[in-house]
């Protein structure tokens, strides 16, 4: 028998309330890079795509594919449909965060390197790690049958994970055009009070924006399950 | 052929476009998929015990 908010007398909302929280942070963490925050002095104007670039990495990369791997991890172990529902979730919403990191480094690439992109290690391993995860969700749309579905996903979820402390660790290992962390670093951060401020706003409201993108998405899979699960016994 | 090359703001401005198409898109996916779903919901035989499908997008709060 199914179970979901369709059982309570809660009027349902297309956007959630959390989603449009994000919506609202993100707008003022912008706003706040852009016009209220100093220019820095040898990369000018270009340079505060930092403040969509790197949260969006941090959520990609240390939050969404970090709770794609944990419950891909205990789908494997506890069989819970609700966790291969979070992983499929998680995966599809860190593909977009990492979209944009895809995207806006080129940008801000081309104008401190000169160029648009490079196959440096960390470039390429995260491209290689967008690809796994668009395959993930490309897989899951090939098989039908449920719990053989959930278990492959769960499995290439788990080794597209793997991935990420190679991403964090490549600029140490190798030489690459992209910078060391200024931030996620043993020792103190390597940025102006004015821009650490504007960089920890930022990464709050695209933390907040996650989780209300991850809760709709999630949602959405639910009444998507409870209704196929209806139609197939009809 | 003589390229105009973007100014370093102009580049600020595109790579904040492209986050805000990828995003808002992205919100906007979600919206139409969940319509989609409530149709389909709505769309179900009435049964005992079923639960009940939601209202209309314009009904509900």
């Amino acid at each position: 028998m199914p179970t979901s908010s369709r059982h309570s007398a809660r009027p349902a909302r297309t956007i959630d309330g959390v989603l449009l929280a994000g919506l609202i942070a993100v707008a003022g963490a912008v706003t706040r890079a852009i016009w209220f925050t100093p220019v820095e002095a040898r990369q000018g104007l270009a340079q505060k795509i930092f403040y969509i670039h790197v949260p969006s990495a941090f959520v990609a990369l240390y939050i969404a594919f970090a709770l794609l791997a944990l419950s891909s991890g205990l789908y494997l172990w506890l069989r819970d449909p609700r966790l291969d529902r979070m992983a499929e979730s998680a995966a599809e919403v860190g593909l977009v965060y990492m979209s944009v990191v895809l995207l806006t480094g080129p940008i801000w690439g081309k104008t401190v390197w000169g160029t648009w992109w490079t196959w440096d290690a960390r470039l390429t391993l995260t491209l290689f790690l967008w690809f796994l995860v668009l395959g993930l969700l490309l897989l899951r749309q090939s098989i039908d049958e449920r719990t053989m579905r959930a278990r492959y996903s769960a499995v290439l979820g788990l080794l597209a994970a793997i991935l990420v402390p190679f991403i964090h660790l490549s600029v140490y290992l190798f030489r690459t055009l992209h910078p060391r962390p200024i931030v996620l670093k043993p020792s103190a951060p390597s940025l102006p009070g004015s821009m650490l401020v504007t960089l920890l706003i930022s990464f709050g409201a695209f933390v907040l924006l996650f989780i209300g993108l991850l809760r709709m998405r999630y949602r959405w899979a639910t009444e998507r399950d409870e209704l196929l699960a209806l139609e197939n016994a009809e | 052929m003589n390229f105009v090359t973007p100014s370093n703001g102009q580049f600020m401005v595109a790579g904040y476009i492209v986050a805000g198409i990828v995003y808002l898109g992205y919100v906007l996916l979600l919206v139409r998929r969940q319509r989609a779903l409530d149709a389909r919901w709505r769309a179900l035989p009435p049964r005992p015990g079923r639960p009940a499908a939601p209202p209309p997008p314009d009904v509900a709060a």
